[in-house]
């Protein structure tokens, strides 16, 4: 994925360019908003990472700008301890997603695949499909080699956001922001639970497992090799 | 006071503008009066003036000879009548009055009688043959009524001066003294004294509606800069421990070479308590926000059973992780308010309760309205807190002596509070016997 980062403080920048160079992604650095304003101008990068608070020209000035250009490209905002009011106006703006530092690296990896793809094709289907299940968002319906299974309300969430972005890790955070619309750590396994419970219902008893749990940074539902 | 701060003073050009103000009012009034007096007492002797002209020379043409006698007659009338009579060259024929160039209308003349100097107010007319004749009216009483007025004037604006200088100087010392107190009080509240407030008469006029407006400004003010002062004080105290740790950690790991796997170890532990440090410091801020912020832009409307329902959703795992049951009992309501900052208020408080109470415990989670407002309650069957301690505990990183050993930054009860707060509600803890009762009260809109 053609990465740009726009970051002022050139340790952050280094940092992360170097962890997105690091697992497959060609990153370009921009170390101030017009430079990256003008880098992103020209429209061929598949994700924008753009720090809030810049000088001179702040993210949401870039976001707006482009925006009002017509550059679709997404953009994941980064930002110092995130205020809820700060996430609002940076949504407002046209940023697509929202990441309080300090964060983990995978959580922001996550993120970026998950935006990446988004902006690659993702019309919106009222079916998903990951190997052999699948789940029909008009009837609320789940069948697993063509049996239906029962799910609760958030259960189907849970599994609706996993199934969207399929084959890609989906963090805790990104779970509680986009299935419980919240934007603080609950500091509880709320998040396993629903996933253990989904398994139980999908995975046990199969022969091969969906559901996977990717080890102190999130899950992932992806079909058999 | 020196005279020149004097003349400076508001009190002094108040005073001065006032008296002005009054005194030239007194004038007006006297020179309107003055001026219809005068005029009214000039058309009567001229009125007089008149009749004796058309007594003298009656409606036919009349020559000189014809009024020789009835000159005479009417100057031996009195009355301070006077009267002239000229022939064609200007010799004076008859009359009281010194001969005088013959101008015939109105006119005004001196007379010196008996070294009195008299007004007069005459009027000539040109006789047939050429002669002259005035006829005249001594106007003394005019003057003499001007003067009375004038007197009388001159007395009441006197008077006039002195009260209006009077109330202007206790009128306006008393706007500046208000003034004067108000400068003071702020002064002092510049110089670091924040309590203070403006002096307010509890009158409810309109200074005292500017003073509170005033005194409401400077409490915000107060909120704030006590927010600010405890959050540096907490960084500075409970802050620095959890750091001081990390670096021990750091450095002792550093003394000499270790092993691949402690190494692993030590920097797992340090990113974590790096972690937990940025969450404290999160969560203080995060309060510091709360308690800053105003407006409710960001309040909605919602039910409290869903907020009670959502709450024990996400917390009920931690009950279940340490074998503690937990029940809803949730009425619904109308409620409005910040939806995340209100889970995470009711989320501390059942946080609180799991992490207090031993294994086996039981949760209560409930809601009901109450008092025009909305109660949710969480209450748990564990060792409680002590009386004493109930107040304590809304302290940031206050921890109880008996639960030092669990898990927790200390600081979770103090940001419910101040969400409570910042919905207008409260806190309450309650024994519950046995168990601790938290219950919070909001109003409902």
């Amino acid at each position: 994925m053609r990465i740009l980062v726009i970051e002022d403080d050139p340790e952050t920048l280094n940092y992360v360019s170097d962890r997105l160079s690091e697992i497959g992604h060609d990153v370009t650095r921009a170390a101030s908003g017009r430079e990256g304003l003008f880098l992103a101008g020209g429209g061929s990068f598949d994700l924008l990472v753009v720090d809030r608070m810049l000088p001179a020209m702040d993210g949401i000035g870039i976001v707006a700008t482009l925006r009002a250009a017509r550059v679709e490209t997404p953009v994941l905002f980064l930002t110092t301890l995130g205020e809820v009011g700060h996430r609002v106006a940076g949504l407002t703006a046209g940023a697509d997603d929202y990441l309080a530092k300090p964060f983990a690296f995978a959580e922001l990896a996550a993120r970026v695949e998950a935006l990446g793809r988004r902006s690659r094709s993702l019309t919106d289907t009222m079916a998903l499909r990951v190997g052999d299940l699948e789940l029909d968002r008009g009837a609320r319906s789940v069948r697993r080699a063509g049996q239906p299974i029962e799910l609760l309300t958030r259960e189907f969430q849970v599994l609706e956001f996993l199934m969207h972005h399929a084959g890609q890790v989906v963090t805790r955070t990104m779970l509680l922001e986009s299935v419980w619309d919240l934007h603080f750590d609950p500091r509880t396994n709320v998040v396993d639970n629903y996933v253990v419970r989904l398994r139980a219902k999908i995975d046990e008893g199969r022969s091969t497992e969906l559901i996977h749990t990717v080890r102190g940074v999130g899950f992932m539902i992806r079909a058999p090799e | 006071m020196r005279p020149n701060r004097l003349f400076r003073t508001s009190v002094f050009r108040l005073t001065v503008l006032f008296a002005l103000l009054f005194v030239g009012c007194v004038f007006l009034l006297f020179g309107t009066i003055e001026l219809y007096a005068s005029r009214t007492l000039e058309a009567g002797v001229q009125a007089t003036v008149s009749a004796r002209l058309a007594g003298l020379i009656g409606a036919e043409p009349v020559t000189t000879p014809h009024l020789l006698g009835a000159a005479d007659a009417a100057e031996q009338q009195g009355q301070g009548a006077y009267i002239l009579l000229e022939d064609w060259t200007g010799t004076r024929l008859a009359g009281n009055l010194p001969a005088v160039p013959p101008v015939t209308g109105w006119l005004r003349l001196t007379v010196t009688n008996n070294g009195a100097r008299i007004p007069v107010i005459a009027r000539g007319v040109r006789l047939l043959d050429g002669g002259y004749l005035l006829v005249g009216q001594d106007a003394s009483r005019i003057d003499e009524v001007r003067a009375v007025i004038a007197r009388a004037f001159a007395l009441g604006g006197a008077v006039t001066l002195v009260f209006a200088i009077a109330a202007g100087f206790l009128f306006s010392r008393r706007i500046l003294r208000r003034l004067a107190a108000v400068g003071r009080a702020s002064q002092e509240i510049m110089q670091g004294d924040l309590s203070r407030r403006l002096p307010a008469r509890g009158t409810g006029d309109e200074f005292d509606q500017l003073l509170d407006g005033f005194n409401a400004l400077l409490d915000r003010i107060s909120v704030l800069m006590e927010s600010v002062r405890q959050v540096s004080n907490d960084i500075a105290h409970d802050l620095r421990t959890p750091l001081a740790r990390l670096l021990q950690r750091l450095e002792d790991v550093r003394r000499r070479l270790r092993s691949p796997v402690e190494y692993e170890e030590a920097l797992d532990r340090s990113i974590s308590d790096a972690y937990s440090i940025l969450d404290t410091f999160a969560a203080l801020l995060r309060i510091a926000q709360i308690e800053s912020a105003t407006g409710r832009d960001r309040f909605e409307e919602m039910d409290t059973a869903e907020l009670v329902t959502i709450v024990a959703e996400l917390y009920g795992p931690l009950a279940e992780e340490r074998a503690q049951t937990m029940t809803t009992e949730a009425t619904s309501a109308r409620l409005l308010g910040d939806r995340e900052l209100l889970i995470q208020m009711l989320g501390n408080l059942v946080e609180n309760a799991c992490r207090h109470s031993p294994p086996g415990a039981h949760i209560r989670i409930g809601s009901a309205a109450r008092d025009g407002g909305r109660l949710f309650w969480v209450q748990d069957t564990g060792p409680g807190i002590p009386e004493a301690e109930r107040e304590k505990v809304f302290r940031r990183f206050y921890r109880l002596e008996a639960s030092r050993t669990t898990q927790g930054s200390g600081i979770g009860l103090s940001l419910a509070a101040t969400i409570a707060a910042r919905h207008g509600g409260r806190i309450t803890l309650l024994h519950a016997s046995p168990g601790l009762r938290a219950e919070v009260w909001l109003p409902a809109d």
